[in-house]
């Protein structure tokens, strides 16, 4: 059997497959987002967008990751809920994101050619602390 | 670059759901940053980077090179530009462009092993890089730019410093006793 679409980072066993066929992840906005000035805003506006983004998108490890309609990298985290809830961030450093992530993202044209090349540059050390410069 | 012992990490509760974590190297707090005119440090609900240390302290305290350095950047506040071997003004070539991805992969499972960015994602964490040097700890830092977009200023921009290898993971291992204390209190 090979990988379900979106999913990177190994191939599936049989809890990871459990995982993606039998619980719906729900999105689950943070608190810890609204306040500004100690970490990444959340860049999703609704509920409904969330979770379109986090049940579609690249599944790496317990993470998901996504790109808003205004191209803005989102990662969805576990809060190992009952209610299989995740709450997401901006990833603002691009060193952040896992290079199989990227590239799958590159693959379903989530991201085009040119933004995957500035990823790249920035993840290898061209602006050398990895941010979106 | 200096040889120093003055090295440590600092958690703080400050209530039932916030911890602050700062990094001093030489005196000098390379944590802080400025919002909106006000000086703070990294402030968040876990403190994330001791998952990075549980994972990782045995990989930064082994011998495990970079695999594309070059021994002469060791002190020069890593990544070195000595150190990237790709011609970004040539990943329009489809070739070029596979062969920035291998490059990028290996690039990564070091970093991954060495830098804990991957582990502090969502808050406001100084961009630290630590990799053994002979006995030293080599710890760079570049937060030049670093969240610049939502306003954050680090006072600290740059620098590098060599922590006697006992020293540096004395540091460590007494920063993960005291969250898992602080955890255990709670």
């Amino acid at each position: 059997m090979g990988n379900p679409k979106g999913y990177v980072g190994g191939p599936p066993t049989k809890g990871n497959i459990e995982e993606l066929l039998v619980t719906k992840k729900v999105y689950a906005p943070s608190k810890k987002h609204d306040v500004g000035g100690w970490g990444t805003p959340n860049p999703i506006k609704s509920t409904k967008e969330g979770n379109k983004l986090l049940n579609s998108g690249i599944s790496y490890g317990k993470r998901v990751y996504n790109v808003t309609g205004d191209g803005k990298i989102v990662v969805f985290m576990p809060d190992n809920t009952p209610q299989n809830g995740y709450h997401s961030y901006e990833v603002t450093k691009h060193s952040e994101i896992p290079s199989s992530v990227l590239k799958e993202m590159y693959k379903l044209e989530k991201i085009d050619r040119k933004f995957y090349m500035k990823v790249i540059r920035n993840k290898i050390g061209g602006s050398n602390n990895g941010s979106n410069k | 670059m200096a040889v120093t012992n003055n090295f440590s990490f600092l958690v703080n509760r400050i209530n039932d759901s916030l911890f602050e974590f700062t990094v001093n190297v030489e005196g000098k707090n390379i944590s802080s940053f400025t919002y909106n005119g006000e000086e703070r440090v990294t402030r968040w609900s876990n403190i994330t980077v001791i998952d990075f240390f549980v994972d990782h302290l045995k990989d930064i305290i082994l011998e495990d090179p970079y695999p594309f350095g070059s021994e002469d950047t060791i002190g020069s506040c890593f990544p070195n530009e000595k150190d990237i071997l790709v011609d970004f003004d040539k990943l329009d070539d489809d070739a070029e462009l596979a062969k920035a991805e291998e490059y990028m992969s290996k690039v990564e499972d070091w970093r991954r092993k060495h830098n804990w960015n991957f582990y502090v994602v969502g808050a406001f964490y100084p961009n630290v890089t630590f990799r053994r040097h002979a006995e030293k700890i080599e710890v760079s830092w570049n937060n030049n730019n670093l969240y610049d977009e939502f306003g954050v200023d680090y006072l600290n921009k740059e620098g590098c410093a060599l922590i006697d290898l006992d020293i540096f993971e004395k540091a460590v291992r007494e920063l993960i006793i005291e969250y898992k204390t602080l955890n255990h209190d709670a």
